[in-house]
């Protein structure tokens, strides 16, 4: 990795205490993240992937403050973000952005789009209203959209369009680090390459980072250069997305990558070797998390937690039988 | 040729909306024959589902309307019967399981009750032998302690265990027709993996349609595939055939543009992508619906719609380019 470090997460741990009944004793607390440590360089895009529960969401909107940390500690530039004040942390918000899976819940529906390209504008202190228009026209015209989309309303757009203008929206400030939230997920298939296009356009010509979350491990080995597999609120294996393809180390992400339909393959045996579901953040089996689901588990994984551990340059997996 | 076990036959169908009349399906034939799994794709708005819903006429009428058409199953138009025959049907010779299936089960039932419903609607059982039934059928689809999840109601069970309950409610009366629509869609991969092996398991008991908007499951599941655009189908045959060589240029973009496992980007490469939004039904371009997306698109493209047409024993599409000029 040649860029330098520019954000880097030490120990994230996000607990979500579930509300005590009356008289009864308090409730284990969930582990929604539970000890996430990686870092991203600039210019780099890493992937974190999972299944739904597995904290990848949590992890990404903790480490940008958006809901408060249980511990842990997360640098963006050699700033501790977590020693912030909140206006100390507005201000930084310039530098980190985030689009949502979901284009039509993540605007306002009453304000037109022109309007909501102007906002973060507002937000951070640009005064010069007619600035402020054009700035937004220009954004438009970045992600591909028409102008004479400025004075429609969310509704009136494709959710294509609507996730460029969340684009537009992230790539307002110019900031360092994008996190893009499943960012294509609620996308149709002819759609879904048009955006992963502009956002790869973006990274090149604005210098930009990706945190990338998404569960579709396709879209990720083409877009990462980095892939983190989260599982029960840890990482499990974390190695270039290359490597990680090639040569998948823990048994989960062999089983993910074996589970994805694919065009040539025909379906062959065994391809769910892995039985139930994900179990409960509240309730995590003891020892290796995903040893209940473990198609080569043994004693030990029952009992002991195996920690992140580098096996080959570049490339950590948490599995004992792989140490 | 064995006669087909269901035959859609130039089906229309439209909703009524204060724009005006919508068409979503404009005027598709199929075939399922027996013992076939058979795939219908298509992104979202191309008329799939609104065709799959109308098979068991489960559309609400009005807004929706059918416009033309047949549906023939056992010798007899689905179109034509009435409402109490048409109950005698769903559930019984073809059932139909859905994308999610925590709105598609009732949520004060628990799971016993609602496959038994099943039962006691269509066979001389008892209640009691309704449930042992159902016990067996959670068996069937391999949901652990089934006797003890027939007291379960949805919301204590995973979305992978309620679409087994589904799929199990389905297949109560030994239907010969499945209809899949997104079955696993909602779910997470490694479910999605465990579901269809258990619609693969399912494939020599039943002719099943599955509708589905992923490619990879298309390749996985069915033997033969038809591919929706805009209300229509744009493109048929098998699937492997179809996948390795696209006819039409809208399948062709399709399959380009998903990022493939192994294909590993070149530095400065980009996904192929198909240009513009999938038209809105009040939006339908003249001429081939896919023209203004198609970068082939000739002048006769605009005004003349194509018509589906044979091109190999097994194969159909419609475009007026010459099939294998792409």
């Amino acid at each position: 990795m040649n860029g330098e470090k520019l954000l880097v997460v030490r120990d994230l741990r996000k607990y979500f205490q579930p509300e005590k009944k009356f008289l009864a004793t308090s409730p284990a607390p969930l582990r929604a993240v539970d000890g996430v440590s990686f870092t991203l360089h600039e210019g780099e895009t890493l992937g974190l992937v999972g299944e739904s529960g597995c904290g990848k969401s949590t992890a990404a909107r903790t480490l940008l403050r958006l809901i408060e940390p249980t511990s842990g500690q997360v640098s963006f530039c050699g700033t501790d973000l977590f020693d912030l004040k909140e206006t100390e942390m507005r201000n930084l918000r310039k530098e980190m952005q985030i689009i949502f899976q979901d284009p039509y819940s993540a605007v306002n529906p009453a304000r037109r789009i022109g309007h909501i390209l102007q906002e973060p504008f507002e937000i951070h202190g640009f005064r010069d209203k007619k600035e402020n228009v054009e700035k937004a026209k220009q954004l438009l015209e970045q992600v591909g959209l028409p102008l004479d989309h400025f004075n429609r309303y969310p509704h009136e757009l494709s959710g294509g369009q609507l996730q460029r203008v969340g684009i537009a929206r992230a790539i307002a400030l110019e900031p360092k680090l994008i996190v893009a939230d499943e960012p294509v997920s609620a996308l149709d298939v002819s759609i879904q390459a048009q955006v992963i296009n502009l956002l790869l356009d973006l990274k090149e010509r604005l210098d930009i980072s990706y945190l990338f979350i998404s569960h579709d491990l396709g879209v990720v080995e083409y877009f990462c250069d980095r892939v983190a597999v989260m599982y029960l609120g840890k990482i499990v294996e974390l190695a270039d997305s290359e490597q990680m393809y090639n040569s998948p180390q823990h048994p989960y992400t062999i089983a993910l990558l074996d589970a994805i339909p694919s065009l040539e393959s025909e379906r062959t045996k065994n391809k769910a070797p892995v039985k139930g579901d994900i179990p409960s953040p509240a309730n995590p089996p003891k020892g290796c998390a995903f040893h209940s689901r473990c198609p080569i588990k043994e004693k030990q994984c029952e009992e002991k937690i195996p920690a992140l551990k580098e096996v080959a340059p570049g490339h950590h997996v948490a599995c004992f039988l792989k140490h | 040729m064995p006669s087909p076990e269901l035959e859609i036959q130039n089906l229309s169908v439209a909703f009524s909306s204060p724009r005006g009349k919508l068409i979503a399906v404009n005027g598709i034939s199929f075939q399922l024959n027996p013992g076939e799994t058979l795939a219908l794709v298509g992104e979202s708005g191309c008329g799939k589902t609104v065709s799959a819903l109308s098979i068991l006429r489960l559309l609400p009428e009005p807004p929706a309307k059918i416009l033309s058409g047949k549906i023939l199953f056992d010798n007899q138009d689905l179109l034509s019967l009435n409402a109490k025959a048409l109950q005698d049907l769903r559930g019984n010779s073809i059932s139909m399981i859905f994308q999610d299936p925590m709105t598609s089960l009732n949520p004060v039932l628990t799971v016993g009750e609602q496959i038994a419903e099943t039962l006691l609607r269509h066979t001389t059982m008892n209640r009691r032998e309704a449930l042992q039934k159902s016990a067996d059928l959670l068996n069937r689809v391999e949901l652990p302690s089934p006797e003890e999840k027939l007291k379960y109601y949805p919301h204590q069970l995973s979305g992978g265990m309620r679409q087994r309950v589904m799929i199990a409610m389905a297949l109560a009366c030994a239907p010969r027709v499945l209809i899949a629509d997104e079955p696993t869609t909602a779910l997470d991969v490694l479910i999605q993996a465990q579901i269809l092996e258990l619609l693969e398991s399912l494939k020599k008991e039943m002719s099943i349609l599955i509708i589905t908007h992923d490619l990879g499951v298309v390749s996985e599941t069915a033997q033969r595939v038809l591919v929706m655009y805009a209300g229509e189908i744009v493109e048929s045959g098998p699937t492997k055939a179809l996948l390795k060589d696209p006819f039409h240029p809208y399948t062709k973009g399709l399959i380009a543009s998903i990022p493939k496992l192994g294909d590993k980007k070149k530095p400065g490469a980009r996904l192929e992508e198909i240009s513009g939004n999938v038209p809105g039904l009040d939006q339908r371009p003249s001429g081939c619906p896919f023209h203004p997306r198609c970068s082939w698109a000739m002048e006769t493209c605009k005004t003349q719609n194509p018509q589906l047409r044979k091109v190999e024993s097994q194969r159909q599409v419609s475009c007026h380019l010459e099939p294998g000029s792409l």
